[in-house]
């Protein structure tokens, strides 16, 4: 099989037994975990203090649910590419590890913000840059306001946003790099995403929509959107796009089952690391920029 | 025997979800906002649509060469 996402019209083989059984419990794993977090955020908000989104527009139940199904169809767009030309098995891991991913990442940071006094009382040596100190108005990092489905504090629709942006981001990187080198071509990928946030984020975060809050802002903002954002958007691609096309040696060396759970075991310590980065990070730019900056053009 | 249309077609997809997705959150967020400096904004997205739009020519150029016939990958 093909190690990387080609547009040459080959036709991947059918699963065999074992492919199938790690497809049917990738797949049975999104839809369980995310109907259990669904109801939790809906129906028990407080179990995770999710925010109230008085004031906030287009957050009833229809329209919260109207606009997941437009991810829904975007991502079935890239899913059905992946099926056929890279298998069912391999989409269904990029499916599952790019929603896992991201969704876990992003309501890392969500939570570590939400529960910072707790955690600072708990671990008075931990960074302020790592779990947020918030605006006088809300504490903590940011928070999605709009979903139906949801996953952890993540809504299904910013998963299913990372999954099909990551694999068109990674096709295109691969037909406009062909000869290029594997990093290049993640680099490439994760550029692409990020260039795509640098407008996304302005105009959802504008008072319109609010489709996410930024309770704290970076030492370095573009566009009024913290620069660890952007690092964020780029190093996810970037680092699963590398990971990715790894996994049919992996495969060969462990087998379909166990390649799938190595995968997957690379993408949580890749987590950890991006965590530690960003503390890293956050803590040398609180250090050396007293005040926050923010590149701007015409005052965004 | 060439590839099927309906595989030609299948080879822009991811193309068209990041496109719909640049429509639907950007573009048309943009719009909504009324916002003219928003609106503007988009231009810093220019590297990215015509990376799309030079991987839909190779596209289109792979499906014409004659190479590219299942017969010949030998994977159909």
């Amino acid at each position: 099989m093909p190690d990387r996402i080609l547009a040459d019209g080959r036709v991947a083989a059918e699963p065999d037994a074992r492919e199938r059984r790690v497809v049917w419990v990738i797949g049975i794993g999104l839809v369980v975990s995310t109907l259990f977090f669904t109801i939790l955020h809906h129906g028990f908000p407080q179990v995770l203090d999710v925010p109230s989104n008085a004031g906030i527009p287009y957050t009833d139940y229809p329209t919260v649910f109207i606009l997941d199904l437009i991810p829904f169809g975007l991502a079935w767009l890239c899913f059905h590419h992946a099926r056929r030309r890279l298998g069912l098995y391999r989409a269904m891991i990029f499916l599952g590890g790019s929603f896992v991913f991201t969704g876990i990442e992003e309501s890392m940071w969500i939570l570590l913000g939400r529960y910072a006094q707790e955690l600072q009382a708990a671990l008075p040596s931990a960074p302020n840059a790592v779990l947020g100190q918030g605006s006088q108005e809300i504490s903590g990092t940011y928070y999605f306001t709009r979903g139906f489905f949801w996953f952890i504090e993540t809504p299904l629709l910013a998963c299913l946003g990372w999954f099909f942006v990551a694999y068109s981001c990674v096709y295109v990187a691969n037909l406009i790099l062909p000869r290029a080198r594997l990093g290049f071509r993640a680099v490439a990928g994760g550029l692409l995403a990020m260039n795509l946030d640098l407008w996304l984020d302005p105009v959802q975060t504008h008072e319109t929509f609010k489709s996410w809050i930024w309770a704290q802002s970076d030492r370095i903002n573009i566009f009024s959107i913290p620069l660890s954002n952007f690092m964020g958007w780029f190093l996810l691609i970037f680092l699963f796009a590398l990971v990715f096309e790894r996994l049919p040696n992996m495969v060969k060396r462990w087998g379909s089952a166990q390649a799938a759970l190595y995968f997957y075991g690379v993408l949580f310590a890749l987590e950890i690391g991006i965590l530690i980065f960003f503390g890293i990070y956050g803590s040398i730019a609180m250090r050396l920029i007293p005040e926050p900056i923010n590149l701007t053009i015409w005052g965004i | 025997m060439e590839t099927s249309r309906w595989d030609q077609v299948l080879d822009y997809f991811p193309i068209l979800a990041y496109f719909g997705f640049w429509l639907q959150g950007a573009v048309l967020g943009a719009i909504l906002t009324g916002e003219p400096r928003l609106m503007k904004l988009g231009f810093v997205t220019a590297p990215a649509i015509l990376a799309m739009l030079l991987a839909v020519v190779r596209i289109h150029h792979q499906h014409r060469k004659p190479a590219n016939h299942p017969d010949s990958t030998g994977t159909v």
